[in-house]
């Protein structure tokens, strides 16, 4: 359970995120929005590397910004980046090995936990190679399997489908699906790929210009007409 | 309390030459984003032309504007085909590349003149008048002036002109820049220009006031650094105050014999503290794929068990073979290249697992040696007991000269690290290294003094080569097994971007601090083990400049394998040994390596040893795919 309430985050003068307040329950929920929303921001602060102004995050009932930064991937919160993220000189496995140093292990081998979330996510025969020899669509798989290692809470994940071929996107989106069964966790997708996102979350919240202009089931959400126009641009502004 | 007037004077007006220069940098750095480590080189470059053809009988104006014209016209050579090569990349390795080019005209003037002490005369010497009952040199005055009116010259020309709008344009973003219109190549180009102008005439000033003798016009691009980093590599005003200042505390420190040895860390100490004040705001994070630009490797680690069998095969041949073969002088020397190797795997650990640039490990190198002598002749404790503690102490001084680097973005690092080097080259040129005297320097001023014996268990030379060997292999062993754990995975993420390790939940300073205090370490047991191959160091041998060379030749010999600070150490010892054998003049060595850094910073960025490794494996398939019909012949 996410409870997000009154969060306000400045740019200068600037409104990132403007008294957003939403309690995030469903196992996956899409995030979208138009280019500046305040989606990415959201995850920043999530992740601590940008300062809200006011508000607070609960996450499972413990206020998740009094967490130090490099301890959240401990507590839980896990995310993956809109540019992917691999380590180029490490093989896949170091690449999941070195998400797992620094998460606790529950008392497991560390071997047992790597090879489970690479094989969740359809690596684990690719685990001897280098991370730079990895197309875009393995480069993705591999940042989900050091998410869904050991526990985690919330797994946010920034545009994972940006330019997947659409059989790799297939996979791609049944592993998404797969997470909270596998692991425990909530999941938080931002993503453009309307498809991808009523086809995967439950619900969704709509931010336009850092505020909530929707946010419920997936279906009604985006069937809404200011969903549409914020979407849309001025289309609906200029018939009216 | 001795009458300060003068030194005030003279201090302002060579603190004017500071600004001239320091704006020339920032100038270049704004536009281009390259900070030009070479301006130094490129002002005594001009100097010697001066002097070369006054020295001749020619009219001096001649000299003048040749000089001027030599150093422009090399900065923009290297402003419009060297510096675009690398016009991606981080603005530390475009830094970095500029030594290269600074050893390049270094070595040439080396070759050429040589460090006779000369003079450079000026008409404006003899000429001169009185403010406040102290005599000025006209030349100080207008010294003084020409600082002040280039530097206002400078900012209307960057507020007014159509071209100081573009420069400001391409220091703001590059590429939009580009995309807008603004002839790239071409404001680049007279940005190079106006810094090539400005090291020459601050080359002559400074040959004049200061000295002329090439290294040390080199090493005054220091104070012009301290100078731009005063201003943030941006304000012109800043750097017109930070030149005066550093200028001024330096000549004023003259007359007081307690400081005066010490006067030349002006600028080390200044840029520090600036360096310190200005990070001050708290850990930054470096932007994501920050560190890109700085070539990584692709070879994973993982053939890390072949790669022990081959260097300890390598080390155990070595290790007898090389006393029996080498003449007394040559299994010196490879004692040298074999502990230089060791010194060299701590620039390569920093620049390789971190991207991280240490121009200050051959200081670290000196502080060992240091550290080592000290509680050598201060309590004779065993050899090895004096090793370790030497590798320890210098671990911290590592970590406190790596702690500014936390919050410091690549470049500001490189150049406090600079700052160190040079700091360590003043403060031990003037306290030298402990031979047994009594005291805390521990130094003998009349008399025998004593020397750091081998130790017991390998009196003889060659057996101290062998030990070296054992040593300086498990230095390489313990740095290859810290790669392959938790540590080493840390430092790839770190380096891949710190956000990203932030994010998966990787105490940043934590493992930055373990890696400044490893590779202190391996410095500092390298520098002990110097100290006891040749009984005792001399403070004239860790100029700055080997610093520099260190972190040249690392990236040169390779940093991404273990092979490479070999390289690098048979670079730095045997190659001058072998030069001097054949007779050939050392200096081309210096020009040969400043082209090499350029080479490998700009096409081969894994270096000899990539190159070496990668032919390795080409003949390891050739003979693999040849032995079958070899073995079939046979049958």
């Amino acid at each position: 359970m996410i409870q997000i309430h009154n969060l306000t985050v400045e740019f200068g003068g600037v409104r990132g995120l403007n008294h957003l307040t939403a309690d995030i329950g469903a196992k996956i929920t899409g995030l979208v929005g138009p280019n500046g929303a305040g989606k990415t921001t959201l995850l920043n602060v999530m992740s601590g590397f940008v300062r809200r102004s006011a508000g607070t995050v609960m996450v499972d009932g413990t206020d998740l910004l009094r967490v130090a930064l490099n301890r959240r991937a401990a507590f839980g919160v896990r995310r993956t980046f809109q540019t992917e993220q691999v380590v180029e000189n490490l093989t896949v496995w170091d690449n999941v090995a070195a998400a797992l140093d620094n998460l606790p292990t529950g008392g497991r081998a560390r071997r047992e936990l790597i090879s489970e979330a690479l094989d969740y996510v359809g690596m684990i025969r690719q685990a001897p190679r280098v991370g730079a020899s990895l197309n875009a669509s393995e480069r993705r798989l591999i940042e989900i399997a050091r998410c869904v290692l050991a526990r985690p809470r919330l797994v946010m994940m920034d545009e994972p489908g940006a330019g997947l071929s659409e059989s790799e996107a297939e996979h791609l989106r049944r592993v998404i699906v797969g997470i909270p069964d596998f692991c425990g966790a909530q999941v938080l997708l931002v993503d453009h790929d309307v498809d991808l996102i009523s086809t995967t979350c439950h619900e969704t919240l709509v931010l336009d210009f850092g505020s909530k202009i929707a946010f419920g089931h997936t279906t009604d959400v985006l069937k809404d007409p200011r969903v549409r126009a914020a979407y849309l641009g001025t289309l609906t502004e200029e018939a009216a | 309390m001795p009458d300060l007037g003068p030194f005030f004077i003279s201090g302002l007006s060579t603190g004017a030459v500071y600004v001239l220069a320091g704006v020339g940098l920032v100038v270049l750095y704004r536009a281009s984003g390259v900070l030009n480590l070479a301006q130094g080189a490129l002002g005594a470059l001009s100097a010697m032309l001066a002097w070369q053809i006054a020295d001749s009988g020619g009219p001096q104006w001649i000299g003048w504007i040749a000089a001027v014209t030599a150093s422009t016209a090399l900065a923009l050579f290297y402003g419009r085909l060297m510096a675009p090569r690398l016009a991606s990349s981080d603005p530390i390795v475009r830094a970095v590349a500029t030594l290269g080019f600074a050893l390049i005209i270094l070595g040439f003037c080396e070759f050429v003149w040589g460090e006779w002490p000369r003079s450079l005369r000026l008409p404006s010497d003899t000429l001169g008048f009185e403010i406040l009952g102290v005599r000025v040199a006209a030349t100080r005055a207008i010294a003084f002036g020409l600082g002040l009116a280039v530097t206002i010259g400078m900012i209307l020309f960057l507020k007014l002109s159509r071209l100081g709008l573009s420069m400001r344009a391409l220091a703001n973003d590059r590429e939009i820049s580009g995309l807008v219109g603004v002839p790239v190549l071409r404001v680049d180009a007279w940005a190079w220009v106006i810094s090539g102008v400005l090291s020459g005439v601050s080359g002559i000033f400074l040959a004049n006031m200061v000295r002329l003798q090439v290294i040390p016009l080199t090493y005054m691009v220091i104070p012009a650094v301290a100078a731009a980093i005063l201003g943030r590599l941006t304000s012109l005003t800043a750097v017109v105050i930070g030149g005066l200042v550093i200028g001024v505390v330096e000549a004023v420190a003259s007359p007081f014999p307690e400081i005066s040895a010490f006067r030349s860390a002006t600028p080390f100490v200044v840029a520090g503290l600036a360096l310190l004040w200005y990070q001050r705001g708290g850990l930054m994070l470096s932007r994501m794929d920050q560190f890109r630009s700085v070539p990584t490797s692709h070879q994973p680690p993982s053939a890390l068990w072949q790669e022990f069998r081959v260097g300890l095969v390598l080390a155990v041949v070595v290790a007898i073979a090389v006393p029996y073969l080498a003449s007394a002088y040559w299994l010196k020397t490879f004692t040298g290249v074999i502990i230089i190797a060791l010194c060299s795997l701590s620039v390569a650990v920093l620049y390789a697992q971190l991207g991280m640039v240490s121009l200050c490990q051959y200081a670290l190198f000196g502080v060992g040696g240091w550290v080592a002598l000290r509680l050598y002749h201060g309590f004779h404790i065993p050899f090895e007991i004096d090793l370790l503690l030497a590798g320890a102490a210098t671990s911290i001084f590592g970590v406190i000269f790596g702690l500014p680097a936390l919050r410091m973005r690549g470049l500001y690092f490189a150049l406090v690290t600079l700052m160190i080097a040079g700091a360590f080259q003043v403060i031990i040129n003037a306290t030298s290294f402990p031979d047994g005297g009594p005291g805390f320097t521990g130094k003998i001023y009349a008399g025998a003094r004593s020397y750091m014996p081998h130790p017991p268990i390998a009196p003889s030379d060659s057996a101290y080569f062998r030990y070296v060997v054992v040593v300086v292999a498990i230095g390489f062993v313990v740095t290859m097994l810290v790669q392959r754990t938790r540590a080493g995975r840390a430092w790839a993420l770190i380096r891949r971007s710190e956000p990203v390790a932030v994010a998966m939940g990787v105490n940043i300073v934590a493992y930055k601090v373990f890696a400044f205090a490893l590779a202190g370490f391996l410095a500092g047991v390298s520098g002990a083990l110097m100290a006891a191959n040749i009984g005792q160091l001399d403070g004239r041998a860790f100029p700055a400049s080997e610093s520099i060379m260190m972190f040249a030749l690392t990236v040169i010999g390779g940093a991404f394998h273990w092979s490479g600070p070999i390289f690098a150490g048979l670079l730095l010892r045997a190659v001058p040994g072998l030069l001097t054998d054949w007779h050939v003049d050392g200096n081309l060595a210096i020009m040969v390596f400043g082209a090499g850094l350029l080479h490998a910073l700009i096409t081969a960025p894994q270096g000899v040893s990539g190159q070496v490794v990668a032919l390795g494996r080409v003949i390891g398939t050739k003979l693999s795919a040849a032995m079958p019909r070899v073995i079939e012949r046979k049958l």
